[in-house]
C-alpha cells in the first residue's frame, strides 16, 4: 500500500486520540475516584486530581471483604465459560457453515432465536433447572449453564464463512474427515475470530451479576461483581470503596483484552493465504 | 498421635450424625457494618444451638433486594427466615410468603414493641414478621450555620412557617457569585422522604380502604405542593439543577444545606466522615396544620411459608430480636431499635455521640404512622415516578402532574379491592 | 464503477462441493452440534419454554413456580390482550402529514436506491413505496386509546431507540474498524481504549454520563457553552432524554462492533485490494467494491447483534433516568422489568411483554436472514 500523506498520518493521530479520550472518561473516572478520600467524591467543582489521595481504599476493601476469594470464583467462571463457549461454539459453527444436512437453516435460525427473548423472564425457569440438579450455590451451578450459547455459535459461524473453501479441498482429497479438516485446518485459521469471541465470553463472564447473584448464597460462593456490590446500598453507596473494587476487577478483563487483541489482527492473511 | 487424631475425628463424626443437624437458612440485605453484627450473632447462635446451622445468604444491594428474595421464593428455594421492610411486605404476604407468627409470638414477647409499629407488620390481621428497628424521619440541621446566621435552631412546636422563615435565612450566596451555594434545605424527591409534608398538613395518599386515589387533591394535593414550592418557588432548596447530581444528604454532610429530612441511619455515616466538621443535631419534622406527622417504617424478620423447621426459625429469630443483639446494631448507631426497652438504653442515648437529642427519634413515634403501602405498591411507585418527573423540575404543577397517571393509579387500586 | 466487475469475488462456500459431499453429512453434524445442542436445549430452550407458559398466567412472582401453580393461575390470552387491545380509536387519516413528510422522503430515497441498485425489482419498489405511503399516511393518522398506555409508550420508545442506535452503531464501528485496520503507531492503544467502554460496564457508564449530561456541571452543556449553545436538559427533558440515552448506548457498544469488524477484516484476501489497485480504484472505490462485500457475512452479524441488543436495552435508561421523565425513556424491557419485578410482581404479564418483544426481534431477523442471499456474499 502506498504511504499516506504525513499531514494525514498527524490529522489521524489528532482525530483518534480525541476520541480515544472520550471513550477513557468512565476509567478514568474510577480511577480517580477510587483515590479520593470518603466523602469527597462528590464536591463541587468536579476534580479529576484527588484533593488528597487516598491509596488507602484498596487496602480497606481487601481488609472488609474476601477479595481473592471472589477473584479465583470469578476466574474460574469466566475461564470455564471462555474455553467451553470457544469449543462448543467452533463445533456447532462448523457444523453449520460447512456441513449439508436437513433443516440446517431452520435449527440455527432457531439458535438465534433463543438470543432474542430478553433474559430477566428466564432466569427463574433456568434457577430450577439449575437446582433440580442439585447444582444450587456450587461451582457447576455457576459454571455448566455458562458454556453453551447461541452467541458463540452464531460469531463462529459467520467467521468461517469467510474462509475460503480452497483450503480444504486439499485436505479433504487427501481424505481427511471432517473433525480432521476442523481441528486441523479450520481451528489454526480462526485465531482473530476465537480470540474475538475468547475475549468477549471472558469479559461476558467476569461482569455477570444477575445469574451469579441469584444462583449462590454463600459468601464464598459470590463472584466479584456480586460481592462488590455489598458496597452499594439503598441510602448510602461508599463509592470510594465500590470503584476500588471495580478497578481491581477491571485488570483481569484488561489483560485478557490485551493478551486477545495480538490476535485480532494476524489472522488468515498471515497464515499462507495467497 | 496419629492414632489420638483419627479418634477424635471418628468421635466428631459420631457426634455430629448423632445431633441431626438442621439448617436454615438466612437472608438479609445490609451494609458491611452489619453483616459483621449478623456474622458474630450466629457464630454465638451456633454455639447455643449446636444442632442447628446458620446459612447466611447476604445479599447485597438493597435496591434489588426484593427482586432476589422474590425470585429465590419463586424458585422454590425460600429463605427460612428473611428480612424485609413493611412497605414491600404486602406484595409478599398476598402471595402467601409468609408463615404466620401468631403461634410463636405471645403477648409477652410482643409486649416490648411499640403496637402502632407491629401493626405495620400484620398482614390482614395476622403478625408475619417481628421488627428489628424503626426508621423514621427528624429534622437533622448544622447547628454551626444557624449559629452563624444568627438564627434560633429548630425546636418543638416549630411550624412550617418558622422553618421556612429560617429556610430563607440560610439559603445564601456566600462567595458573591451571583450563585446560591448555600441552602436552607437540602431536597430529596423519594417519596419516603416527602411524604410528611402530604401527612403533616393533613393529607392522605388514598382513601383509608385503599379505593381512591386522593394525593392529587385537597390538604395532601396542598402539602405536596408546598414542598415542591421549596425548590421551585421560595428556591431555599436546590433545584435539580442546582443540587447537579448531589443528594440531599452529601450536601448537608458538606455544609452546602442547612437541614435535611433524614433518619437515623444517616447519623452514623456523618460522623464517621472526616469531611464533617460542624456540630449538627436533630429537631422534630416541623408542625404543618395536622401536626408532625412522618412515617414510622421499619424492617423485620419473618419466616418463609415454605420453611422446612419453622421452629428452628423462630428460634434463630427470638436470637436476633432480643434486646442483647438489637442493642449491638444500635450501639452501632445503625438503627432505632423496635424494642422499647433498648430505646431507652445508653446504648441508643449516648451522650457523646451527636446528635444531642436522640430522643427526638423515639417521640417522632407519638404521631407517626406507615407509609400506606399496599400488594401493588411497587407499581404504584413507578406510576408516581412518571407522574411526578416534570413536578421535580418545576415544569408543571402537582395536580397537572399527577393527572397523567391518576387513570392508572385508579386502575391499578381497583384491582385490589 | 469500473472496478466493480473486474475484481473477482470468491465463490459462495456451499456451491462447491468436494467430492466427500455428495451425500449429507448428518451424522458428522449431529457429533459437532450435539455438546451445544444438548446444553442449550437444557438450560436455554427449556427455560424460554417455561416463560411461554408463564406468560399465559397470572402467575407472582413471591410465591413458588410449580405445574400446579401454572394451572391454577392459567389466564389464557389475557396478559396479551391487556397488552395488545384498545378502548377506543378513531381515525383522522392523512392529518398533521408535515411531521411525517422527511421520514417519507428519507424511505422514498432508500428505496430508489435499493431500485437503482437493482437489488430490488422497479414493480416491487413502487408497489412498497405506494403501499408504505399509504399505510402511513391513513394509520399515521390513527389516534387509540390502548387498554395498557404505557406498553405502547414503551413501544414507540423502543422503537426510536432501535431506529437510530443501530445503524448509527453499526456505521460508526465499521468505520472505526477500517480506520484502526492499518499499521499506525499507537495502535494496539487505540483498540484498547476504544474498547473500555465496552468492559467498565454498564453501571459505570451509565453513572458517568448522567455526570457528562448533567445541565449544570456537565463537561457536554460547558463545552456547547463556549461555543454560545445553550445546550437542552438532556435527561431532564421529553425530548432530549432519549437521545441523550442513545448517544451514551452507541459510545459504549462500538467498541465492541469494531473488535468484531477488526477480526472480519483480517479475512479479507490482500491481493483483491491490490488488483482494485491495479484497476485504478481509489480508497472509496475499494472501500465500496472489496471491503463492503467482502465484509458482509460480519455486517449481517453485527446487525443482528445490536438488533437484539437494541430491543433489550435496560440498564441505561434503568440507571440513567429510571424510565422518565413523564416515560419518555421507558423502553420495552424496562416496563417488563417494572411490571414482573415489583410488587405485585406480575411477571405473567412480564413474560408476555417479553414475547411480543421477542416476536418482533424474531420478525426482523427472520426477513434479513431470507434477504441475505441478496447482499451477503458468502452465504448461499
Amino acid at each position: 500500500m502506498k504511504r499516506s500523506h504525513p499531514l494525514a498520518t498527524v490529522l489521524a493521530h489528532v482525530l483518534l486520540l480525541a476520541g480515544a479520550f472520550l471513550m477513557l472518561i468512565p476509567l478514568l473516572w474510577t480511577l480517580s475516584t477510587s483515590l479520593k478520600a470518603p466523602g469527597t467524591e462528590f464536591s463541587l467543582p468536579v476534580r479529576w486530581i484527588p484533593e488528597t489521595w487516598h491509596p488507602g481504599n484498596y487496602l480497606e476493601v481487601a481488609r472488609l471483604v474476601p477479595l481473592p476469594r471472589w477473584f479465583f470464583n470469578s476466574l474460574v467462571v469466566a475461564l470455564a465459560a471462555t474455553f467451553g463457549q470457544m469449543l462448543t461454539g467452533s463445533m456447532a459453527g462448523y457444523a453449520f457453515a460447512r456441513l449439508r444436512f436437513r433443516g440446517r437453516d431452520t435449527i440455527f435460525l432457531l439458535f438465534l432465536a433463543t438470543m432474542m427473548i430478553p433474559p430477566q423472564v428466564t432466569i427463574i425457569p433456568l434457577f430450577i433447572i439449575v437446582r433440580a440438579f442439585g447444582w444450587y450455590d456450587s461451582y457447576p451451578g455457576l459454571i455448566v449453564p455458562g458454556l453453551f450459547g447461541a452467541f458463540s455459535v452464531f460469531i463462529m459461524r459467520q467467521f468461517f464463512l469467510t474462509i475460503p473453501e480452497e483450503l480444504e479441498d486439499a485436505a479433504r482429497i487427501d481424505g481427511a474427515n471432517h473433525w480432521q479438516i476442523y481441528w486441523r485446518i479450520m481451528l489454526p485459521l480462526s485465531g482473530p475470530a476465537l480470540a474475538t469471541l475468547g475475549t468477549f465470553t471472558f469479559m461476558t463472564f467476569w461482569n455477570s451479576f444477575l445469574y451469579p447473584l441469584v444462583i449462590t448464597r454463600r459468601e464464598e460462593m459470590r463472584t466479584l461483581p456480586v460481592g462488590l456490590s455489598v458496597f452499594r446500598d439503598t441510602f448510602t453507596t461508599e463509592w470510594t470503596l465500590l470503584t476500588a473494587g471495580l478497578v481491581m476487577s477491571l485488570i483481569p478483563v484488561v489483560i485478557a483484552f490485551l493478551l486477545g487483541q495480538r490476535y485480532f489482527v494476524r489472522g488468515i492473511t498471515m497464515t499462507g493465504l495467497k | 498421635m496419629f492414632k489420638k487424631f483419627t479418634s477424635v475425628a471418628l468421635l466428631a463424626l459420631l457426634t455430629s450424625l448423632a445431633l441431626a443437624q438442621t439448617e436454615i437458612e438466612f437472608a438479609t440485605w445490609g451494609t458491611t457494618e452489619d453483616i459483621a453484627i449478623y456474622e458474630d450473632l450466629i457464630a454465638d447462635f451456633e454455639a447455643d444451638h449446636p444442632d442447628i446451622d446458620v446459612v447466611l445468604n447476604h445479599i447485597p444491594s438493597a435496591g434489588d433486594y426484593e427482586q432476589n428474595l422474590a425470585t429465590l421464593i419463586a424458585a422454590g428455594a425460600a429463605p427460612d427466615v428473611f428480612f424485609i421492610n413493611n412497605i414491600s411486605l404486602p406484595g409478599f404476604a398476598a402471595q402467601g410468603a409468609f408463615t404466620p407468627l401468631g403461634e410463636f409470638a405471645d403477648e409477652a414477647f410482643l409486649e416490648d414493641f411499640f403496637p402502632g409499629h407491629l401493626a405495620a407488620f400484620r398482614y390482614e390481621g395476622e403478625l408475619v414478621a417481628i421488627p428489628r428497628d424503626i426508621s423514621n424521619l427528624v429534622l437533622y440541621y448544622n447547628q454551626d450555620m444557624f449559629e452563624e446566621a444568627g438564627v434560633e435552631p429548630p425546636s418543638e412546636g416549630w411550624t412550617w412557617d418558622d422553618f421556612m422563615a429560617a429556610a430563607q435565612e440560610l439559603t445564601q450566596d456566600t462567595d458573591g457569585d451571583g450563585q446560591i451555594d448555600q441552602f436552607g434545605f437540602g431536597y430529596s424527591t423519594y417519596f419516603l422522604f416527602w411524604q410528611p409534608w402530604v401527612w403533616s398538613n393533613g393529607g392522605q395518599f388514598f382513601s383509608d380502604d385503599h379505593g381512591e386515589f386522593t394525593l392529587n387533591q385537597g390538604e395532601a394535593l396542598e402539602g405536596l405542593q408546598y414542598y415542591v414550592d421549596l425548590r421551585c418557588e421560595a428556591n431555599v432548596a436546590p433545584t435539580t439543577e442546582q443540587a447537579a447530581e448531589r443528594t440531599a444528604a452529601s450536601m448537608f454532610a458538606q455544609g452546602d444545606a442547612a437541614m435535611i429530612v433524614d433518619g437515623r441511619w444517616r447519623a452514623a455515616p456523618l460522623n464517621n466522615d472526616p469531611a464533617v466538621d460542624f456540630v449538627y443535631d436533630v429537631a422534630p419534622f416541623p408542625e404543618g396544620a395536622a401536626g408532625s406527622i412522618v412515617d414510622v417504617d421499619g424492617s423485620g424478620w419473618g419466616i418463609s411459608s415454605s420453611s422446612d423447621d419453622p421452629e428452628a426459625a423462630w428460634e434463630f429469630i427470638q436470637f436476633v430480636s432480643s434486646p442483647e443483639a438489637m442493642a449491638r446494631w444500635t450501639e452501632a448507631g445503625i438503627i432505632i431499635p423496635a424494642r422499647r426497652s433498648v430505646g431507652t438504653t445508653e446504648a441508643f442515648i449516648s451522650p457523646d455521640v451527636a446528635p444531642a437529642s436522640d430522643e427526638v427519634f423515639v417521640e417522632a413515634n407519638e404521631t407517626a404512622i406507615p407509609t400506606e403501602t399496599f400488594e401493588g405498591w411497587g407499581e404504584f411507585v413507578s406510576l408516581l415516578g412518571e407522574g411526578m418527573s416534570e413536578v421535580w423540575l418545576c415544569e408543571t404543577s402537582v395536580e397537572e402532574g399527577l393527572d397523567i397517571v391518576a387513570d392508572d393509579i385508579e386502575d391499578l387500586l381497583s384491582e385490589y379491592q | 464503477m469500473a472496478a466493480e466487475s473486474q475484481v473477482t469475488i470468491p465463490q459462495a462456500s456451499g456451491k462447491s462441493m468436494g467430492p466427500l459431499r455428495r451425500h449429507g453429512d448428518g451424522l458428522w453434524a449431529l457429533l459437532f452440534l450435539a455438546p451445544s445442542l444438548v446444553g442449550i436445549l437444557i438450560f436455554v430452550v427449556g427455560p424460554i419454554v417455561m416463560s411461554v407458559l408463564i406468560s399465559f398466567t397470572d402467575w407472582r412472582l413471591a410465591s413458588p413456580l410449580t405445574l400446579q401453580s401454572l394451572r391454577e393461575d392459567w389466564v389464557g390470552w389475557e396478559n396479551y390482550v391487556q397488552l395488545l387491545t384498545w378502548e377506543e380509536a378513531h381515525w383522522s387519516p392523512f392529518r398533521a402529514i408535515a411531521w411525517r413528510a422527511p421520514i417519507l422522503l428519507v424511505s422514498l430515497a432508500g428505496l430508489l436506491w435499493l431500485m437503482w441498485r437493482r437489488s430490488l425489482g422497479v414493480i416491487w419498489g413502487v408497489g412498497l413505496l405506494f403501499l408504505s405511503a399509504v399505510l402511513f399516511g391513513y394509520f399515521g393518522g390513527l389516534i387509540v386509546d390502548w387498554e395498557d398506555r404505557r406498553f405502547w409508550q414503551s413501544m414507540w420508545n423502543t422503537l426510536y431507540f432501535v431506529g437510530l442506535s443501530v445503524p448509527l452503531t453499526v456505521a460508526i464501528s465499521l468505520l472505526l474498524a477500517s480506520a484502526l485496520n492499518r499499521q499506525l503507531r499507537g495502535i494496539a492503544f487505540y483498540r484498547a481504549a476504544y474498547f473500555m467502554p465496552v468492559i467498565s460496564g454498564a453501571v459505570v457508564v451509565a453513572l458517568v454520563w448522567r455526570w457528562m449530561f448533567n445541565p449544570s456541571i456537565g463537561p457536554i452543556n460547558q463545552f456547547l457553552g463556549l461555543l454560545s449553545i445553550e445546550g437542552p436538559g438532556w435527561l431532564n427533558s421529553r425530548e432530549w432524554a432519549m437521545p441523550a440515552i442513545i448517544i451514551t448506548d452507541i459510545w459504549s457498544k462500538i467498541g465492541f462492533y469494531m473488535v468484531i469488524f477488526l477480526a472480519g477484516l483480517q479475512g479479507i484476501p490482500h491481493h483483491l485490494y491490490e488488483a482494485a489497485e491495479l484497476d485504478g480504484a481509489n480508497k472509496w472505490h475499494k472501500f465500496w467494491n472489496v471491503t463492503l462485500p467482502l465484509l458482509s457475512s460480519t455486517t449481517f452479524l453485527n446487525v443482528v447483534l445490536a438488533l437484539i441488543a437494541a430491543f433489550q436495552v435496560f440498564t441505561l435508561p434503568y440507571i440513567m433516568t429510571e424510565g422518565g421523565p413523564a416515560g419518555a425513556t421507558r423502553v420495552l424491557v424496562y416496563y417488563m422489568y417494572e411490571r414482573a419485578f415489583d410488587t405485585p410482581f406480575r411477571m405473567g404479564l412480564g413474560s408476555a411483554i417479553a414475547w411480543i418483544v421477542f416476536v418482533i426481534i424474531f420478525a426482523i431477523t427472520a426477513v434479513q436472514w431470507y434477504a441475505r442471499r441478496k447482499w451477503v456474499v458468502y452465504e448461499e
